[in-house]
């Protein structure tokens, strides 16, 4: 049963050139107590993407398509939406620091979603809000309910905005960057803390980021975006076993020591001179100055004829493994 | 007597400790000190990419503005070029500086958006003293040659460019004056992932073609294994590990390094779910409890393997006995392996074979 299903989402905007498409055709589905993974670059519409699902596209912005979550949410009047947004939908930012409320104690904040959705006294709200905080690590005898967001380290405080998030049970949480700002151990905690939460309440979860061993490592399914089109989707496992479009490759291409785990040995061992990394040329394109055809066409090392005047279709070649590209890579290309 | 000792070097940091005075806690009492760095020493040599790790809060970016002398330590010596850099005299400083450049994390916030590249990238050369107009625009036009911009973009203003090409203008920035050694503070953590690789490729290029030598800061474990030749793990002011890149990668010997290099998500989808090596959240209450104390090894509180000597002593840094990977004499790694720890993982792993 799929929870989620989002069905040729398009996202216009008038811009100085003329409408532009800042999300063309997207498609997927996510089903409940599975995570979904989305990869790109700044500016690739990943977090527009979420913008549009929560409802919360800036004015001069018009979603088409149908994103299904029990009715279209893109026809719901905003009275509606609200009761579904932060009730039936959490979402966590990236910036633990301003998405709380600098001057409210978090137990208030935690609790005012509580109170909105699901119109408890401020008691009980609060006694309420003070469990998930216990379940999301901050227990009470250590960190008081009156405590400012403030006077909490950065994982702490994201521990704060994921409590924020589930509180109301919501079905679907999104998660837009939850640990850029974070060090590494504090990431795998605030990860691992996701993961378990979604497991434990059988929740959907959209895991939105640009690190490719996040979402080797946290989620079910997986998208690859670029310039507001997915170029790349399916299983995590099948994706990351065959890479089929060139911006993919590219993109995995370009990390260090993709190929090889930190912790082998190294086979070769190169003091004196390192080698380069394989970089993709150019640059991604500005929303007005995308081509007609594909849009990584440009910075394509298989690109021909066609590509900069036709949108390739998406292909499945292996089940549920589709992209979007005329010339994908072969499995042992 | 002392410049001969650290002549060689381009860089030596001996012993540098920096304390910070905390606003008093009571108006009568005492106010606290915290620790930023805490007896660090290091030296890079010319040519030489030397890597720093550590999370945040670990003394990394006051350790890089002590290098470039824009903080003063308590005690202990900077030599660059055999020079005591905090010794200097104004003048002199801004002599030596020209041979000390800084490239910073964001490349947004580091160009002053109301001058042109021209005047950005040419502002260090105020440190050489006089210099014509015409050989300013000679320097400026190579200096953006180098990274791969056209010099007709001297006349465009920062906001006209992209994040990658941002931090190019900042590295021509820093490479004008042609510096020995460049600090590169987090230099591409604000880039894209296919923009970073551009870049850390031009930063290895133009160390291959002048020589120069980065002091590589970052808490991207893989770029840095990338980078660098030899590396320090830092962890609450201190230098916990250090040692050549591959060595200290590869046989990890600190609990925190161990911990640290288990902590990164790796692209590779069957080790979800995985059990992986568990690092206890920094309790920050007791945490700042035991810098005040000073006493014993800053991380023993997140140590899985504290003992009760830990508690009472601060380890130092050690030699550790390796055979040298093949094929390389321990000569030319230029670093001996040195770890901070009462168990070092050999020590735990041979104990655990005999017992």
């Amino acid at each position: 049963m799929n929870l989620l299903t989002v069905n040729s989402l398009t996202v216009r905007t008038e811009h100085q050139s003329g409408p532009i498409n800042i999300l063309d055709n997207l498609n997927f589905k996510i089903e409940s107590g599975k995570s979904l993974g989305v990869v790109g670059e700044s500016g690739c519409g990943k977090s527009m993407m979420a913008f549009t699902i929560m409802g919360l596209l800036p004015e001069n912005m018009t979603a088409s398509g149908e994103v299904l979550f029990g009715s279209n949410l893109l026809r719901l009047p905003e009275k509606e939406l609200c009761q579904i947004r932060g009730n039936r939908m959490g979402m966590v930012f990236q910036e633990p620091m301003t998405a709380l409320n600098p001057v409210l104690p978090i137990g208030f904040q935690v609790a005012e979603s509580l109170r909105l959705h699901k119109s408890l006294s401020l008691h009980e709200a609060q006694n309420q809000a003070s469990k998930v905080l216990d379940r999301v690590g901050l227990p009470a005898k250590n960190f008081s309910r009156s405590l400012y967001p403030h006077q909490l380290s950065g994982g702490q405080r994201q521990r704060v905005v994921i409590a924020i998030a589930i509180v109301c049970e919501p079905e679907l949480i999104i998660a837009d960057e939850p640990t850029t700002a974070l060090d590494v151990t504090i990431q795998e905690q605030i990860l691992a803390l996701i993961s378990e939460l979604v497991l434990e309440r059988n929740m959907a979860l959209i895991l939105i980021t640009h690190d490719l061993g996040v979402v080797a490592e946290n989620t079910d399914q997986m998208l690859v975006m670029y310039a507001g089109r997915i170029v790349e989707r399916g299983p995590t496992q099948k994706v990351f076993r065959h890479l089929a479009h060139p911006y993919t490759r590219g993109l995995f291409a370009s990390i260090p020591n993709s190929e090889k785990s930190l912790n082998e040995p190294s086979q070769q061992l190169e003091y004196s001179r390192k080698k380069r990394l394989s970089t993709i040329p150019g640059r991604v394109p500005e929303f007005w100055e995308r081509s007609k055809g594909c849009s990584f066409a440009d910075r394509c090392s298989r690109t021909q004829g066609k590509c900069s005047s036709l949108v390739p279709d998406e292909i499945q070649f292996d089940t549920g493994h589709y992209t979007t590209c005329f010339f994908p890579y072969e499995q042992n290309e | 007597m002392k410049q001969e000792k650290s002549a060689n070097s381009l860089l030596k940091i001996r012993e540098v400790v920096r304390e910070y005075i905390l606003p008093r806690r009571r108006l009568f009492t005492l106010p606290e000190h915290f620790r930023a760095l805490d007896g660090v020493s290091l030296t890079v040599n010319p040519g030489e990419c030397f890597g720093i790790v550590g999370e945040s809060g670990c003394g990394k970016s006051t350790l890089a503005r002590t290098v470039m002398a824009l903080e003063s330590p308590q005690s202990g010596e900077v030599y660059f070029q055999g020079q005591i850099l905090h010794s200097l005299k104004a003048e002199d400083l801004r002599r030596v500086r020209s041979g000390l450049q800084m490239i910073f994390q964001d490349p947004y916030g580091s160009l002053d958006p109301r001058q042109s590249v021209g005047q950005i990238v040419s502002e260090p050369l105020s440190l050489l003293g006089e210099v014509t107009l015409k050989k300013r625009q000679e320097l400026v036009a190579e200096a953006l040659e180098n990274v791969g911009l056209s010099p007709i973009e001297a006349n465009k203003f920062p906001h006209e460019f992209s994040g990658g090409q941002r931090q190019r203008i900042a590295i021509a920035r820093a490479l004008i004056t042609r510096p020995a050694l460049i600090v590169a503070d987090e230099p591409v953590s604000a880039l894209d992932v296919s923009v970073q690789a551009q870049v850390l490729n031009l930063m290895m290029d133009l160390r291959d073609q002048y020589g120069l030598a980065y002091l590589f800061i970052s808490h991207d474990l893989s770029i840095v294994r990338h980078m660098t030749t030899k590396v320090a793990v830092m962890y609450a002011g201190k230098i916990v590990e250090k040692g050549p890149t591959e060595s200290l990668f590869d046989h990890a010997q600190h609990p925190y390094t161990r911990a640290l290099l288990s902590a990164v998500p790796r692209p590779d989808p069957s080790r979800k779910h995985k059990n992986r090596t568990k690092i206890s959240a920094p309790d920050v209450f007791n945490a700042t409890l035991e810098t005040k104390s000073g006493v014993g090894c800053t991380y023993a509180s997140r140590c899985p393997l504290v003992e009760e000597k830990c508690r009472k002593k601060s380890p130092s840094l050690q030699k550790i006995q390796m055979t040298p990977p093949a094929g390389l004499e321990k000569k030319a790694l230029g670093i001996a392996h040195q770890v901070a720890c009462y168990n070092p993982f050999d020590s735990v792993v041979s104990n655990r074979h005999t017992a």
